[in-house]
């Protein structure tokens, strides 16, 4: 590395770690919402953050649930677990760039191991039905240090017109260029449930990094807020009879129409909504 | 990262003709059609990853295989008279979701692809675009020759259905060019490259609809032909004249009947005929005002 590209919070250099990323405004909040969860749960302490200007544009600022918003990209590092975490919001420009900076950033500090990305990934499926985490790998090599009854390791997709690949796609592509080795988790996520939290979701991929890092975790507060959504959602399906119509046809594998689909988002996201 | 060369041959006072997509893609489609015609071999390309977000991955049995990025390609040609470089992206280097490229990336993709001009010797560049016009779809479309130098005006005078800025109702000379069809023009008048964009008018109130406008591409077509000294095959292109102007008319025919009564007032200009004109500069502005309401847009070069 010629120059800094980041700004540092601690010079801490340590030998080697795995970096686990994660976006907000992501599907579910899922690899926000997880990743923020973990953060607070092993400790972990700021180590270095990407500046916005140039990656976001900076002529206005976001409000959203009535407060500024701000873009972030920050790096935390939990010692005792030799784990990084990167959270940021998704850049709108100079992709090649930031994405670099993020193994840059996490570079500095020590030898990255391997990289796993988390994603949600929208289903038509209800939130009852089981989840199953579908993973990307960078080479077939890194089958092997993620593979388990629940995780889905055949996925085969091209982009569809009109659509673009992820950003943790192009991320883990670098990382490949780089010679890193890399995961991606794609979480289903209930349509539902994209534009809010998915706390269930969120349980899913933590299990599974629980038992690949042992990181020893206590879920009994997430699983209270699981608890505290689904009893809303039943609720709501209890309060109204075409809704539980619609969830009883999700629940039985039927397909519903586009109207329908939006008929329960709509109900769901208001039942969902803070302070509701 | 920067180009890529695929091979470098020796070129004989090759010249530059670029476009990039913008309005009913009626540049990009007329270079494409040339670069098709003329069975040009790959040159080299610009890398893409500084300048655009990708467009596909291929995960195959679970393993990331390839991401696919938009290119910015160059293709050559040997020809008798004068050999011949064709640039043709992808995509603007935008941001934030705007359709056209603008600042420093905008600036660097038209600055390499003056250095490949520069490389091989091109003396002359041409650029192809769109040219937002007051016309009606039942015109025949002129084409639009901005120049990077006053010394190119007598030769753009020669082409016919050609119209400088001047010549154009009411624009005295001045107007722009957005994104990088324009900005190469630039960026090679800074170098001391002479150069032109080529833009096929397109009616105001099409500009906002995903179809080509062949009609357009005809017209830029056998300017280019008239440039380059040699007969273009025109016949697919008015194949696919002909299929547009059908669904032109099925579109005009669902515009709100006020719509349609204010457009075909557009009938009554005859475009670079001031002396002819039938209807009075007023009317002109009213029914200009009129469209503007209904479509939000405003005549423009891109």
């Amino acid at each position: 590395m010629s120059e800094i590209s980041f700004k540092l919070h601690d010079d801490v250099k340590f030998e080697c770690a795995s970096l686990i990323v994660g976006w907000y405004e992501d599907s579910g909040n899922t690899g926000y919402g997880s990743l923020n969860y973990l953060k607070d749960k092993v400790n972990c302490r700021l180590l270095a953050e990407i500046e916005p200007a140039g990656y976001f544009p900076m002529n206005n600022i976001l409000i959203s649930d009535d407060v500024a918003q701000f873009p972030e990209s920050k790096l935390y590092y939990c010692p005792e677990k030799q784990l990084l975490l990167f959270l940021s919001s998704s850049p709108s420009g100079d992709w090649y760039k930031f994405l670099n900076t993020v193994i840059d950033m996490a570079s500095y500090h020590c030898r990255l191991q391997q990289i796993y990305f988390l994603g949600g990934m929208v289903t038509l499926n209800s939130h009852t039905t089981p989840r199953q985490i579908s993973a990307v790998v960078s080479a077939a090599g890194v089958k092997k240090l993620i593979q388990g009854d629940e995780i889905d390791t055949s996925m085969d997709y091209e982009t569809p017109e009109g659509q673009r690949p992820t950003m943790n796609s192009f991320l883990m592509w670098i990382a490949k260029k780089r010679g890193i080795p890399g995961a991606g988790f794609w979480i289903p996520v209930p349509f539902y449930l994209a534009g809010v939290d998915d706390p269930r979701g969120w349980l899913k991929i933590l299990e599974f990094l629980d038992k690949s890092f042992d990181l020893g975790l206590d879920f009994a507060d997430l699983d209270k807020i699981i608890s505290a959504q689904e009893a809303k959602i039943s609720r709501a399906r209890n309060e109204n009879g075409e809704l539980d119509e619609l969830f009883k046809r999700l629940e039985t594998g039927q397909l519903l129409t586009p109207e329908e689909n939006e008929k329960i988002v709509a109900n769901i996201e208001e039942v969902l909504k803070p302070g509701s | 990262m920067g180009i890529t060369y695929f091979r470098e041959p020796q070129l004989e006072n090759p010249i530059l003709v670029a476009s990039w997509p913008g309005i009913a893609n009626i540049g990009l489609l007329a270079v494409e059609t040339l670069n098709d015609q003329l069975q040009t071999e790959e040159l080299g390309e610009i890398e893409p990853m500084e300048f655009f977000y990708p467009k596909k991955v291929v995960i195959h049995n679970g393993e990331l295989r390839d991401l696919e990025f938009p290119t910015s390609r160059f293709y050559y040609k040997r020809l008798k008279e004068r050999d011949i470089i064709f640039f043709i992206g992808d995509e603007q280097p935008a941001e934030g979701g705007r359709a056209y490229a603008e600042g420093t990336k905008a600036f660097k993709m038209a600055s390499m692809v003056i250095d490949v001009a520069e490389k091989f010797g091109c003396r002359r560049i041409y650029t192809s675009g769109a040219a937002v016009s007051a016309i009606h779809h039942t015109h025949d479309p002129r084409v639009w020759a901005v120049p990077n130098s006053r010394s190119l005006i007598d030769e753009i005078k020669r082409y016919k259905n050609t119209v400088i800025m001047s010549e154009i109702e009411e624009r005295q000379g001045q107007g722009s060019i957005t994104g990088l069809n324009g900005l190469t023009l630039g960026v090679a008048r800074q170098r001391g490259i002479d150069a032109i964009c080529l833009m096929g008018e397109i009616p105001v109130y099409l500009q906002g609809f995903p179809l080509p406008y062949p009609k357009a591409t005809r017209a830029v077509l056998e300017v280019f032909g008239q440039v380059l000294g040699f007969e273009i095959d025109l016949r697919e292109m008015d194949e696919l004249v002909t299929r547009t102007e059908e669904e032109t008319e099925q579109l005009f025919a669902n515009f709100p009947p006020e719509v349609r009564e204010q457009i075909d007032k557009l009938k009554s200009i005859i475009p670079a005929k001031p002396a002819a004109r039938p209807i009075t500069e007023e009317d002109k502005k009213k029914i200009l005002e009129d469209i503007d309401k209904l479509f939000g847009q405003e005549p423009k070069g891109e």
